[in-house]
């Protein structure tokens, strides 16, 4: 058990790091619109998302419908669906522990425990569930410091919040370096920008129902590209 | 107000169980088929372009500084993300120069 836990370990180190980071960022980003340590600690032990929870610091100092905030939240982790899906199998003889494997199977987890191979030695059950409960802990405990630190630090740090913009351009810079992507993220960008014009502030459900819409004429002239 | 916020956290929390759990009874028919296939490579880039101009939305383009400290650190952004392909060394870099911009140059 234990030589299993120090190989979880090893491979998490990389998202030891990570989590750390972006989770004192969070943390500070809470505390400084006024939702302290627990507000923020909590969120992080049950939403346990990334994107989804710096997308939330915006709804909860706007107080946006938490309606409106469900369906965001689907469609923000709507790629989660497929990573479970393509895990299902690995995780099939785990039981009971399925249900906690799959809650935690973020990005960063799925990218380990789909490319992982588990030593044939290793009781694969307890691999996995380290290896997800390493990664749940260290982002509950960056949240945590990233609280404390904000609450000691007090003095508003002008222009933190650009943080939460920053996070979205990467993640949108490195999605669309893969070719399949271009067109897709241009209707993600292109129709937002048009609905905020037309709908102002109340532009995401409208923006949301333009993109699927664009994104299902987009794949059938896709998938006869293809065929001719 | 705290309600709101708590109903807020349930949402989310009750959406992102449901996109990372559900799948256990999606049928085997409904995940071959091609749009499925298509959306879910799709959805994530998109959804990111729409997160962009959700967190964006506050950014005046017709008063001083006309969003410039913004579309400056975005091409900054932008560019190490393309080229050394690394997430977190965007975000960093991206933040710190925002805040030198605000809080230094302006």
């Amino acid at each position: 058990m234990i030589h299993t836990f120090k190989k979880a370990f090893v491979v998490t180190i990389p998202i030891l790091f990570a989590f750390l980071f972006l989770g004192i960022s969070y943390g500070m980003l809470m505390e400084s619109k006024g939702f302290g340590v627990i507000w923020s600690s909590l969120i992080s032990l049950f939403t346990f998302a990334g994107a989804a929870q710096f997308a939330m610091v915006v709804f909860l100092t706007t107080s946006l419908n938490p309606l409106i905030v469900f369906v965001i939240v689907l469609i923000i982790n709507a790629r989660h669906l497929f990573y479970s899906v393509s895990m299902l199998k690995r995780y099939e003889e785990t039981g009971n522990s399925k249900w906690y494997l799959l809650f935690g199977l973020t990005d960063e987890t799925f990218s380990l425990v789909s490319t992982l191979e588990v030593p044939t030695q290793i009781n694969k059950k307890q691999f996995y569930i380290f290896i997800t409960a390493l990664n749940h802990f260290y982002w509950v405990v960056g949240t945590l410091i990233g609280a404390l630190l904000g609450r000691v630090l007090q003095s508003e740090i002008a222009g933190l919040d650009f943080i939460l913009t920053a996070l979205f351009v990467s993640v949108f810079t490195l999605k669309m370096k893969k070719r399949y992507n271009v067109v897709p993220g241009l209707i993600g960008l292109g129709v937002s920008l048009i609905m905020l014009f037309i709908f102002g502030e109340h532009f995401i459900i409208p923006a949301m129902i333009v993109m699927i819409t664009l994104l299902l004429i987009n794949q059938k002239s896709y998938v006869r590209g293809e065929n001719l | 107000m705290i309600l709101t916020n708590i109903f807020i956290i349930i949402a989310a929390t009750i959406a992102t169980i449901i996109t990372r759990i559900s799948p256990m009874w999606i049928s085997k028919d409904i995940k071959s088929k091609q749009w499925f296939k298509y959306l879910s490579d799709v959805l994530p880039v998109t959804s990111f372009g729409l997160l962009v101009v959700y967190a964006l939305k506050g950014v005046s383009i017709t008063v001083y500084p006309y969003g410039i400290s913004e579309l400056v650190s975005i091409i900054v952004i932008v560019g190490i993300v393309y080229w050394k392909e690394n997430i977190l060394l965007g975000i960093f870099s991206g933040t710190v120069l925002y805040m030198i911009i605000i809080n230094v140059i302006m």
